[in-house]
């Protein structure tokens, strides 16, 4: 089955034909980049992402290691997640804040799913989820050493949350700045 | 830089974050109008929110059970020039009360050109408005080409 995901990075959005942007929007920001989480030890939580997960991994920083995939290679803008090491994690993360990778195949993500069992003890795995199907998608969740949520999915079907499509549900209304607002800065 | 040679899994991508609202409405007008990046609302409890990367954020609803955020989980919205910074640290303070915003910190500056700031949204998500030096997209780029630093 053809997986979306392997075709090289789109195009970047096109402010001008996207619907969902708005182009007097306060601050026009190149790109949407990425996140941050925190570990606590970083040499162990390295050997999940790299070994485990396939991410590349560097140490940027004595306490920050930086994680990308490998769509770098096909010479497009790609995501990074920033590692920042702590002595203790304040706010545990929950499976509403996961990072999603995506798998080739139904028997990529049950293949994930056994080896993350097995390996659970040498990468400190806590909780592994049973593969299931929802929106379309073949996926399960798990949290690493650091309770950090993955979801590790494949597409079943063309995803519906695409972006380009068109809101399903109006819901935006547009905000009703003060008189000859907002300001915006001058180009130069 | 490190990459097992032969990783229990290849990933095709790292493909998508997710995040938590408390409702939809007033988020995405923050999504929308202030950030100014693409939002979209696909289902009735989310909605996904993008902007010229190849992955995307799915934003769900979670109403009172939505767990509240730290700095450390911020999202990293990348600009053009340290004068953008400037300004959307000017706008967040000026347009705060319009957003709900919950805290704008200072801007920070360090020896590599890395400028930034943190804001949190009415959600609690924090936001991290930065620019550094480099080619669109690739930010990453040279640390990796650099290699570990310890």
């Amino acid at each position: 089955m053809p997986n979306e995901a392997l075709k090289p990075p789109a195009a970047p959005v096109d402010r001008a034909h996207s619907p969902f942007h708005n182009e007097n929007a306060v601050n026009k920001p190149v790109m949407l980049s990425g996140g941050k989480m925190l570990a606590i030890d970083l040499e162990k939580s390295r050997r999940f992402y790299a070994e485990f997960c396939g991410l590349e991994t560097v140490r940027h920083k004595p306490n920050g290691l930086l994680l990308r995939d490998g769509r770098h290679r096909l010479g497009g803008p790609y995501w990074y997640i920033e590692v920042i090491q702590r002595d203790t994690i304040a706010r545990p993360q929950h499976m509403l804040n996961h990072w999603g990778i995506d798998l080739e195949s139904d028997a990529a993500v049950d293949r994930c799913c056994a080896l993350a069992r097995h390996h659970k003890d040498e990468y400190g795995i806590k909780y592994v989820q049973d593969p299931h199907v929802q929106h379309g998608d073949y996926a399960f969740y798990m949290t690493d050493r650091d309770d950090n949520w993955w979801e590790f999915q494949t597409h079943r079907e063309h995803r519906s949350v695409r972006p380009g499509e068109g809101d399903i549900i109006p819901t935006y209304c547009p905000t009703v700045f003060p008189a000859g607002e907002p300001r915006r800065l001058r180009a130069k | 830089m490190t990459h097992a040679s032969q990783p229990l899994n290849e990933p095709v991508s790292l493909s998508h974050g997710t995040l938590e609202l408390f409702d939809h409405p007033e988020t995405m007008r923050f999504y929308r109008d202030f950030l100014g990046i693409g939002c979209r609302r696909h289902h009735k409890a989310a909605m996904n929110i993008f902007h010229r990367g190849p992955a995307f954020v799915a934003c769900v609803k979670a109403g009172k059970s939505l767990h509240a955020q730290g700095p450390e989980n911020a999202w990293i919205l990348h600009f053009a020039t340290s004068e953008e910074i400037d300004h959307a640290h000017e706008s967040a303070v000026r347009y705060r009360d319009l957003f709900e915003s919950r805290q704008v910190l200072p801007i920070a500056q360090d020896s590599n050109g890395l400028r930034n700031f943190l804001l949190q949204d009415l959600d609690t998500n924090w936001w991290e408005f930065r620019y550094e030096p480099g080619e669109i997209g690739r930010w990453a780029d040279a640390a990796f080409a650099r290699g570990d630093v310890c």
